[in-house]
């Protein structure tokens, strides 16, 4: 009984600090004057933490113009990649702003919206490696390094069925990690991302091999009964397409070096 | 190249002090609540009817029959569904380490109310003190040279358990770390810091424990 | 997430688990035999009469004790290499399970040495036993007995730690768990599986932990 009361008492105080529940469409979003954003912060380009240590990257400005479009503010909350569609599913947040590729098999579970930026998944070695081209990857010889999960892992184990491919859990810089320990002879991972933590690295530590395995569509993520939310997404993504913002955005977070030199 | 990093990371200072406050605070939160229902747990498995006795006994082998990364990963999704409350990431995770720490600390006590020779609580009765009074005036002052030991030790664990967190959406000391890793890619560097920052939180308390065990653990002998 | 929770799935896809928690017993293993080597050793030194030996293994035991495994293992895993030194995953996987519980089990046995009543070595002594013999047949039964429940107890937290080796590319269970839901997006089937796969080899160690306590009751007469 007693038991009990403490429990009671205990939830009871947490429930009071408890955040509102992510239970919404866009509607609830508006009238809670918040916006709940599931990121992984944990790699430039997309959302990183910049030299001033703060959280910044072109999903973090996007998801900031999403949330002033509507009024609101915006909260962002940081999950390691397997928690980020979990978070979703579980009500934690209304929208994941990632570089989630969106594949026909996440679309199963999850709702996304319209690709904002086309990517593919590239190889990475040492510069002195003597891996050259991305066909020279596809030997028995090789270890190559992918994040599991990652559509990166499915072009690696689909393009170089003879290397030994590793699975690492985890994100970010892992793959480089690996890469720069000798973990791995090669890391397999989007080109945007690899890119953006390359080009923050000592000039001449890393090669990215040209060309790309695969094509892939990158896309924020909502629950699949959240319609509403989607299509106010869509059109937003319409609207910023045809004014040139999300263009700047492309242009600066991840076809340039400028953010790299500014944050 | 090593240093230069170590310089480099001047800059994210605050943040990672964010951090390492993060950890400690709610270290501190947990240990403190763990302790109160640890004791309280610890002591009903003891003493409570039969049936509450049985259902600890089943929680405390849940919990330490799975690993924490699991439990987080189950309390945090299910229990939305469950009991149809909505946590924000750090209350989550603070009812996930508060179920997990409490088993254990509730161990301890229980193993601590278990020294007590029956005889003294048939005293005690005898003299016509309340189970209150007793446990109060008798139990508790003559097992915590038995618990304090353990529980410090305990206390350690958990902290370096809060670590595991970072899933769930906290931003702790180690996931602190981890984001500036992503700025500097010689992980070796962000995680030497790390370990010293869990050096400087739980090294005291294993020190503490230490100087706990010799002076409370009695040699057979004497 | 309940209302969807697949079985199924679960049994089509357990050759995944399976393999999942080979890995698992194969490391915990390993990893507990170089604990209890480590551990040994560690204990011999630091209760040794050697001065600079007792510190080392007492800086040993402290700094394992004050860093999350975590740390240690990533520490192993990136920070080795760059003085040159690449190990296999599986034997960086087995240093670092070793190194961590060898820390905790120096702590317990020596406990347990330390908890031989000195009257009786003194008793031993006096009847004319060698040094040896009073260590091989009065002291270390007893510290045995005494470290047998402890030391259960932490193979339990071995192999609940080895969960994190899947950070380094080894497929043990919390691998296979995050494998299936990225397989399948759905997290909770794989957490819940492995949930209970785990309690299973705890509810085995525990009860060989019940055994042997009523067994070394018999020993120290106590418990």
């Amino acid at each position: 009984m007693k038991k009990s009361l403490v429990a009671l008492a205990l939830l009871t105080l947490l429930a009071t600090f408890a955040a509102a529940p992510a239970l919404a469409d866009v509607q609830d979003i508006v009238a809670r004057g918040e916006l709940l954003v599931g990121c992984q912060t944990t790699g430039a380009t997309f959302s990183f933490v910049d030299k001033n240590g703060v959280r910044t990257g072109f999903a973090v400005e996007l998801a900031q113009k999403i949330a002033e479009a509507m009024g609101v503010k915006v909260k962002l909350v940081d999950y390691d990649w397997s928690g980020l569609i979990p978070a979703l599913l579980a009500n934690k947040v209304d929208l994941i702003a990632a570089d989630m590729t969106a594949t026909p098999a996440r679309a199963l579970k999850v709702s996304f919206t319209q690709p904002f930026y086309v990517t593919g998944s590239s190889v990475v070695v040492l510069d002195k490696s003597p891996i050259k081209t991305m066909e020279q990857c596809n030997d028995a010889k090789w270890k190559i390094g992918v994040l599991l999960g990652s559509t990166g892992e499915i072009m690696a184990k689909k393009y170089f069925p003879k290397a030994e491919i590793k699975s690492f859990k985890g994100s970010g810089t892992l793959i480089l990690d690996a890469v720069s320990a000798g973990r791995v002879d090669a890391g397999v991972n989007d080109r945007t991302a690899i890119f953006g933590q390359v080009i923050r690295t000592e000039p001449g530590t890393f090669r990215v091999l040209d060309g790309t395995l695969s094509k892939e569509p990158l896309s924020f993520t909502v629950r699949p009964q959240d319609t509403h939310l989607l299509t106010w997404l869509n059109l937003y993504f319409d609207w910023i397409k045809a004014d040139g913002t999300m263009d700047g955005l492309i242009k600066y977070w991840i076809e340039s070096d400028q953010a790299a030199k500014d944050h | 190249m090593y240093f230069e990093n170590l310089a480099m990371l001047g800059n994210y200072a605050p943040f990672f002090l964010k951090g390492v406050w993060t950890t400690i605070w709610l270290s501190a939160v947990c240990l403190a609540l763990a302790t109160v229902t640890g004791l309280v747990v610890g002591t009903l498995h003891q003493l409570a009817w039969k049936p509450v006795r049985a259902l600890i006994t089943v929680y405390i082998h849940l919990v330490r029959g799975t690993p924490f990364l699991v439990q987080l990963f189950i309390i945090f999704f299910l229990l939305p569904e469950l009991v149809g409350l909505e946590l924000s990431p750090i209350p989550s995770a603070l009812v996930a380490l508060l179920i997990h720490g409490t088993a254990y600390i509730a161990a301890i006590f229980s193993a601590g109310v278990a020294s007590i020779p029956k005889g003294q609580w048939e005293a005690t009765a005898a003299q016509g003190l309340s189970l209150m009074q007793t446990l109060r005036h008798v139990a508790f002052p003559q097992i915590f040279q038995f618990v304090l030991p353990p529980l410090v030790g305990q206390y350690v664990l958990l902290i370096k358990d809060t670590t595991v967190v970072s899933i769930v959406g906290v931003t702790e000391l180690t996931k602190s770390g981890l984001l500036i890793a992503s700025r500097i890619p010689e992980g070796v560097t962000i995680f030497s810091v790390i370990g010293v920052f869990y050096f400087l939180i739980c090294y005291p308390l294993v020190h503490l424990a230490n100087r706990l065990e010799q002076r409370f653990t009695p040699t057979a002998g004497n | 997430m309940l209302g969807h929770f697949n079985l199924q799935l679960i049994f089509d896809h357990f050759d995944l688990f399976r393999h999942g928690l080979w890995w698992t017993c194969l490391l915990s293993a390993m990893g507990w035999i170089s604990a209890v080597s480590l551990g040994l050793t560690a204990c011999a030194l630091k209760l040794g009469p050697v001065r600079a030996l007792q510190r080392s293994a007492g800086f040993y035991i402290e700094s394992i004790r004050s860093t999350p495994l975590l740390v240690q293992l990533y520490f192993l895993y990136f920070g080795l290499p760059e003085i040159g030194i690449v190990l296999p995953e599986v034997v960086v996987g087995v240093i670092a399970l070793g190194l961590n519980s060898g820390a905790y089990m120096a702590e317990i046995f020596r406990a347990g040495i330390l908890k031989v009543a000195p009257g009786q070595i003194e008793a031993a002594r006096s009847s004319g036993l060698s040094a040896w013999r009073i260590q091989r047949h009065v002291v270390l039964p007893q510290a045995v007995a005494y470290a047998a429940m402890p030391l259960m107890s932490q193979t339990i937290v071995l192999v609940k730690d080895s969960s994190l080796l899947s950070l380094i590319s080894i497929t043990e269970l919390a691998f296979a768990a995050e494998d299936f839901y990225s397989r399948f997006f759905s997290p909770l089937e794989g957490y819940v599986t492995i949930a209970l796969l785990y309690f299973a080899i705890y509810l085995i160690l525990n009860s060989a932990s019940d055994h042997w306590a009523r067994k070394i009751k018999t020993i120290t007469g106590t418990g």
